[in-house]
């Protein structure tokens, strides 16, 4: 117990320690930097993130981009590319471009 | 002015009566988050957080709370949330001395110690010890911020004394 009672009288101390403590002070600003937040936070730009960040809008605004892709590569040349090649192997034929052709022509030859 | 018309300016977003709540409040509500945190700049956005919050939801403020206990408890909240993420982050990060402005030069060791000591108690044992410590609140006040009853604001405050003078016996057994 002799030896407890130094332990104990300095955890005592160590407990007291906030004895005559002063309260901290905010800073002298705050109420500038508050007013600033919220003027910010009242923006266009920040209200529009805000909006756009929510998971609903985000995900349609993913899907409709998704849409819209889809859509201009249904639309885009490659759709009518079949219809394309058909007509240029029809001319290829006519004027005899086939490269097959040529190569038939070629094993005729002595 | 009563506290009710006070509490009807700021609902109608009345800047005059803004600014008296931020004046009138502002250190106090500083000296919880730095408490609870640790940490000068943490506690600095914690207190405008804090207020911007309030400034907001003062439509959300039941009026059978005196607006310091509703504040107390926004600061409490905010500095536990800070806190909490701030283990998720970085969990078992070292601990920082920590040395509160206001402590007494020749205190100011020992108050480090407690302070470290405080950190490891559990969250509802820490706010009541340090709401009763470093604000002089009452067990009554206390309990109102902590939405608690008297009586189990009075066990947590036993339970944190007892714990810290375990934390603090170890601390010195092995600092000998």
């Amino acid at each position: 117990m002799d030896n407890q009672s130094p332990l104990n009288n300095r955890v005592d101390e160590i407990l007291n320690s906030f004895e005559g403590m002063q309260s901290a002070s905010a800073s002298p600003h705050l109420y500038t930097r508050i007013r600033a937040a919220l003027t910010e936070e009242d923006s266009l730009w920040v209200r529009l993130g805000r909006f756009l960040s929510t998971p609903a809008v985000a995900l349609m605004v993913s899907l409709l981009l998704i849409l819209i892709n889809v859509w201009f590569i249904l639309l885009s040349p490659a759709a009518n590319a079949d219809q394309k090649n058909e007509q240029l192997s029809d001319i290829a034929a006519e004027y005899h471009l086939n490269s097959s052709n040529l190569a038939d022509q070629s094993n005729t030859l002595p | 002015m009563n506290e009710k018309d006070f509490i009807e300016q700021l609902r109608s977003k009345d800047e005059q009566a803004f600014r008296q709540l931020v004046e009138t409040w502002k250190d106090r509500v500083f000296n919880t988050c730095i408490g609870l945190l640790q940490q000068e700049e943490d506690a600095e956005d914690c207190t405008q957080e804090v207020f911007i919050r309030a400034y907001k939801k003062i439509d959300d403020f039941r009026e059978e709370a005196a607006i310091g206990t509703w504040l107390y408890r926004i600061a409490v909240n905010r500095s536990l949330d800070l806190l909490r993420k701030r283990n998720r982050e970085k969990p078992g990060a070292e601990w920082i001395e920590f040395h509160h402005p206001g402590v007494q030069l020749e205190k100011k060791q020992d108050a480090a110690v407690l302070f470290r000591a405080i950190q490891q108690l559990p969250e509802n044992q820490k706010v009541a010890y340090q709401l009763q410590q470093m604000e002089n609140l009452s067990q009554r006040e206390i309990a109102a911020v902590m939405e608690l009853s008297e009586s189990a604001v009075e066990g947590l405050l036993q339970r944190a004394r007892a714990t810290l003078r375990k934390i603090l016996i170890t601390y010195l057994d092995k600092n000998k």
